[in-house]
């Protein structure tokens, strides 16, 4: 009975657009109703999952890839891959891909990678004979590598809710995101040999040189984050942190970052992690009344059963969280679904980190699929293709990411051997 | 109506400017705790606590914002395939249940903020009251906003219904 209202009362929300954190509030709350149960246990859930010091690793590194995208940073990555990449076949098509690679490695949501090297690359793809469809589409999909690449909103998400160190999710991230970024360019190579595109020249190794000592502070974030969290000179949240601090300085020592933009850095990284935690929050009520119900126990138990052994189990979670990664926003799934899912791959002794990989890359997947791929929205207003065009480009894109996925999720060291090599 | 609409930017300006302060604060805070513990190796307790509270602040008067600015995630694209008259409905009817959801939580949230007043927090050594109190004024900013946005879903022309949000 409890059961059925909760996960009813759920679905039905979700259908009539509730938002997302208000359809699992209302739906815990009438449960809690239901069981008899005062409601100030759910006001008081509302705000515990908030009074976190790991989560606020994701406010931090939200602003910190909103100073570094206002900064005139994310031009200085795109000229610098465009110095390495550039004069290949289907040369700023690479470009944009590796930029947003780079990028990832600064910013933690895919959204802002596809904002970012997407405002940059648009014009000089158009000039150069990139069709627009293809464009939006090769700018879309590489935003991907935005949540795999450490820092990660969704590993950061993924740990809370499990309690896996994010220190070695991040780690195991970089290794994956590399993966789909090369897959992806090799794509791109394919994808453009026939459109007939001007080539850019090579600029030399002089080009590359003097290309990387103007993007070197930026480039240089990424080592000081990742090298400071795992020599454990700092908390992931610290990390954060710092991560805000050095896009403030690099931007006042390049003279792009005006007092103006900081603002509005602030206020969007305010809303942004707002959207985030008003989710997380109510996840929280909602995670908690179905755990005292047995619900994820009785689900895991079920699945297990049906699943039989691991390999089944990851592609049946595979299946489930592609399909999930369609219709709802990554953030949201990982805090619903995780607690859901996580008992049952622990009862194949599947490794916990492997398994939060496996989720992010579905869910990153997700961003780029219709009809509510998030990426495929901002790409279609940087370059003004309509979605449905984009849709008929983006998909040997998403062919490229299942491969991915399957490597990812059937060959464990992808993601373990730094984990292990490090750890 | 002209006044109402005002009041409510008004509002929307000053909670999204007091946002943005808080997370200026706990900026600097973050930068201190860090450098404290390079310095004395040891973590000074109120700063860590002071963030955590002006994030609690900072994600309930948010939420308020994101909500007039309709940026909260949702799933659209079964509304979206509707003819007009149930579209509308459903849009109205999910609105309302919010303001349901929204108040439920003010009343306990009330209840609860009266009953932390006794606690103390470990650091900061104020009464938890501070803390809690963000949960109902966070819901109370959710309903006046969800009042709007429900007069707006009933007034807007059928094209204009979803042009907003995602």
């Amino acid at each position: 009975m409890v059961t059925a209202t909760i996960f009813g009362s759920l679905i039905l929300l979700m259908l009539i657009r509730a938002p997302i954190a208000v359809a699992l509030g209302l739906s815990s709350v009438l449960g809690l109703i239901i069981s008899g149960i005062d409601l100030q246990i759910a006001a008081q859930r509302l705000l515990s999952t908030n009074n976190s010091f790991p989560l606020l690793a994701i406010p931090f590194f939200i602003l910190a890839g909103e100073i570094m995208s206002t900064g005139g940073m994310s031009r200085r990555l795109v000229n610098f891959a465009g110095s390495l990449v550039g004069h290949l076949t289907g040369g700023l098509g690479a470009v944009a891909i590796l930029g947003s690679s780079f990028f990832a490695a600064l910013s933690g949501s895919n959204a802002a990678t596809v904002a970012a090297i997407g405002g940059v690359m648009n014009a000089p793809m158009e000039e150069k004979g990139y069709r627009p469809q293809y464009t939006a589409a090769a700018i879309a999909a590489a935003g991907v590598t935005g949540m795999i690449i450490p820092p990660s909103i969704l590993l950061i998400l993924y740990g809370v809710v499990t309690g896996v160190s994010i220190a070695d999710l991040f780690l195991a991230g970089l290794l994956p995101g590399i993966v789909i970024c090369l897959s992806m360019l090799a794509l791109n190579w394919f994808m453009t040999r026939r459109e007939g595109i001007e080539k850019t020249e090579f600029q030399g190794l002089t080009g590359i040189w003097d290309s990387f000592r103007a993007a070197f502070l930026p480039l240089l974030m990424p080592v000081i984050i990742l090298s400071g969290i795992y020599g454990g000179v700092f908390t992931p949240t610290e990390a954060a942190i710092v991560a805000v601090l050095y896009g403030l300085i690099v931007g006042f020592i390049y003279r792009e970052l005006t007092l103006k933009d900081l603002y509005k850095a602030f206020q969007k990284a305010v809303l942004s992690s707002a959207v985030v935690m008003f989710i997380m929050n109510s996840a929280g009520v909602f995670a908690w009344l179905i755990t005292i119900n047995q619900i994820p126990q009785s689900i895991s138990a079920y699945l297990a059963s049906v699943a039989g052994g691991p390999i089944l189990y990851l592609l049946l979670v595979n299946i489930f969280l592609l399909f999930v990664g369609c219709i709802m926003n990554a953030a949201a799934a990982v805090v619903i679904f995780t607690s859901i899912l996580y008992p049952a791959a622990m009862s194949f002794g599947i490794d916990p980190i492997l398994f939060g990989i496996i989720v992010s890359v579905n869910l990153s997947i997700g961003t780029v699929t219709p009809p509510l791929g998030v990426d495929l929205f901002i790409a279609s207003a940087i370059t003004k293709v309509p979605i449905e065009k984009i849709v008929t480009t983006i998909w040997p894109y998403i062919g490229v990411l299942l491969i991915d996925l399957l490597i990812i999720t059937y060959f464990p060291p992808v993601s373990l051997f730094l984990v292990q090599l490090f750890g | 109506m002209q006044v109402i609409k005002k009041f409510l930017d008004l509002t929307e300006l000053t909670l999204s400017v007091v946002c943005v302060l808080s997370f200026v604060a706990m900026f600097v805070l973050g930068i201190a705790t860090v450098v404290f513990r390079f310095i004395i190796e040891s973590s000074l307790a109120f700063p860590a606590e002071l963030i955590r509270y002006l994030f609690i602040w900072m994600i309930s008067l948010g939420s308020a914002v994101a909500l007039r600015r309709n940026v909260h995630a949702a799933i659209g694209v079964v509304v979206s395939h509707l003819p007009a008259v149930p579209r509308r409905a459903a849009l109205v009817g999910s609105t309302l249940l919010g303001i349901v959801f929204f108040a439920l939580i003010l009343v306990a949230g009330i209840k609860l903020t009266m009953r932390v007043q006794p606690q103390i927090s470990p650091a900061l050594e104020i009464s938890m009251a501070w803390v809690y109190g963000a949960v109902p004024v966070g819901m109370a900013f959710l309903i006046l906003f969800s009042l709007e946005l429900v007069a707006r879903q009933l007034k807007a022309p059928d094209a204009e219904l979803l042009a907003d949000g995602q």
